[in-house]
């Protein structure tokens, strides 16, 4: 019944969120001052009147409120304008640079995920089997590890990462290889995961339910698997969706500094040739799945979590 | 557990000291550019070497870390009033704790990075330090408040339900006293928590930020641009004393963790792991 009681107010949140994106969007791409032209202004082989002509050609001139109802209209049929810096539609260069970054983010969460989860569980099923004094120290010591981890810039990675990795792994023009950027990427999102599992983890293992496993006499992994870790997704699946939205953010930083050709990098050469309809077309994508992965998370979570699951049904 | 403690206390204290009394100590300009001797390496008359521009590593490192620290100082302080504001308020204002939680998603979920890009590009190449400062500060606070907010909210919200609270409001306490005598003094751990959380969370984005070029301009010394040489694997490789700004991040940003993490532990808010409250409180 909560749960049902929330998702209006949920659905709400996301429909203001959306239009707070959209608006933001608009506003960006209309009333900041400079266009795709500013800096052809400096050229003196432009005469002014190509300059003037191209401008309205290419840049709406009706009034504001006409141009917001246009461009949501095309927004929503997919039309997020042209791309005068790369002579093509903002949608054909999204769906070139989008599934390089969606396989960053995918492979670096992945990564994260899998590591941070291993790493919160091998020191509580060393705590199951009866071997506290190796679990409190394991604990200490993962515990320090990602809190040095944790003081290091996602940049300062990156630069870490250049000097380290194998000369295969290296950015060059002809076939990237994610590796390295999904590396960084994993390694940015570990302390999170680790310290969010651990201590979801170390609270359900002290409740009564766990108590008479261990008294029924299941084994550790049983325990951990099977009860203790589904029982953790009520903290868990939020989580996941933060480190999605998140991601999205660790992208712009990451992916110009080791070459990887997504949605970051193209955000920062949007930005350099002041290329408005790109970058209202990210902001506008970025705030979509943002959205989406906090709808998705509510959805997981009631499937995940064994208790919800049982109040729902 | 103390001797961390106090460990974390020094080590802070030395970050601010440095960060007040630096930029005055600084020998050199930092905009005093030696030609005949850039990138090189530390000697009698340039303690830290030189980077690309023949410019003092020591002394710039100096001012960086006054001006970074100010930064990100002016970037967390406007959050976590706004945070601390909803947070309290909400405990008496239902309406204001709805509002509170809506806006806070909203912030959450947009996509503020994408609009830090976008803003820059709209301003001028030629903008000033102080523009692009300004910049950092509001979207930084405006990204950063929901999550503090939310922990606060649920704290004051939990102090509201104590007997003594309940006790005080029953004999005609106003609100302001109820917030200033009760509220406030046991929400102080939680505030510490969150300062250096967000402390060292502006500092981080401030170094990333830099990298990618949307930080504060040259020739303003700032501990990112400091290290954006490094991006060249052949200038990160040969010249190692351009990491030395890396020997005042790394431990400001640890001892902001450990700070994180000790002034949670003291105020009774949580166990291990503390520090990453921000996320549980989204939970």
């Amino acid at each position: 019944m909560s749960r049902l009681g929330s998702f209006w107010p949920r659905v709400a949140t996301a429909g203001l969120t959306l239009a707070a994106t959209l608006l933001l969007c608009f506003a960006l791409a209309q009333f900041t001052p400079g266009d795709a032209f500013t800096a052809l202004e400096l050229d003196p082989t432009v005469p002014a009147a190509a300059l003037a002509h191209w401008r309205a050609l290419y840049l709406p001139q009706e009034n504001w409120g006409l141009r917001f109802a246009h461009w949501v209209g095309d927004a929503a049929h997919g039309q997020l304008g042209y791309s005068i810096e790369y002579h093509r539609s903002v949608a054909s260069l999204l769906r070139q640079r989008i599934p390089a970054s969606f396989e960053l983010i995918i492979l670096g969460l992945g990564l994260a995920w899998g590591a941070g989860l291993l790493l919160a569980l091998i020191p509580a099923w060393l705590g199951e089997s009866g071997r506290r004094r190796f679990e409190r120290r394991l604990g200490w010591v993962l515990h320090a590890l990602a809190a040095v981890l944790t003081a290091l810039p996602l940049g300062v990675l990156a630069i870490g990462a250049l000097l380290l990795a194998p000369l295969a792994w290296l950015p060059t023009d002809a076939q990237p290889s994610p590796w390295l950027p999904a590396s960084v990427l994993a390694l940015a999102f570990l302390p999170t995961v680790y310290f969010q599992a651990a201590q979801a983890l170390a609270q359900v293992r002290s409740r009564p339910f766990l108590l008479q496993g261990r008294a029924a006499g299941f084994g550790p992994a049983r325990l951990l698997l099977r009860h203790a870790l589904p029982n953790t997704s009520d903290v868990l699946v939020p989580v996941a969706s933060l480190t999605l939205t998140q991601a999205l953010v660790e992208l712009v930083i990451l992916e110009p500094l080791l070459g990887w050709p997504g949605i970051g990098q193209l955000s920062i050469q949007a930005a350099q040739s002041k290329d408005l309809p790109v970058l209202s077309a990210l902001v506008l994508l970025s705030g979509l799945l943002a959205i989406s992965a906090n709808i998705l998370s509510d959805a997981v979570q009631t499937r995940l979590h064994p208790q919800l699951r049982a109040r729902a049904a | 557990m103390k001797s961390r403690r106090q460990w974390t206390r020094w080590a802070l204290a030395l970050w601010v000291l440095l960060a007040v009394i630096g930029p005055w100590a600084a020998p050199i300009s930092f905009r005093a550019q030696d030609r005949g001797h850039a990138i090189a390496p530390p000697s009698a008359e340039h303690f830290m070497g030189t980077d690309e521009f023949g410019r003092d590593v020591y002394s710039r490192l100096l001012l960086a870390t006054g001006l970074t620290s100010l930064l990100a100082v002016a970037m967390t302080l406007p959050a976590l009033c706004l945070a601390l504001l909803v947070g309290m308020g909400s405990a008496f204002s239902p309406t204001l704790a709805g509002l509170g939680r809506g806006a806070g998603e909203i912030a959450r979920s947009l996509p503020w990075i994408f609009v830090l890009v976008a803003v820059r590009a709209a301003l001028p190449l030629d903008a000033s330090a102080m523009v692009i400062a300004l910049v950092l500060v509001a979207l930084f606070s405006v990204a950063a408040w929901p999550v503090a907010a939310w922990a606060f909210q649920g704290a004051a919200r939990g102090l509201m339900e104590q007997d003594f609270v309940q006790a005080s409001v029953a004999l005609g306490a106003t609100r302001f006293h109820v917030m200033r005598r009760h509220l406030w003094p046991n929400m102080r751990g939680l505030a510490g928590t969150y300062f250096a959380l967000l402390l060292a969370a502006a500092i981080g984005a401030e170094v990333s930020l830099e990298l990618v070029g949307l930080g504060l301009p040259q020739p303003w010394p700032t501990w990112g641009n400091m290290l954006d040489p490094l991006r060249d694997v052949t200038i990160a490789t040969r010249c190692w004393w351009l990491f030395a700004p890396l020997l005042v991040l790394v431990p400001v940003l640890l001892g902001l963790t450990l700070a994180a993490h000790g002034s949670h532990d003291q105020s009774g808010q949580g166990g291990e792991g503390g520090g990453f409250a921000a996320e549980k409180a989204r939970a």
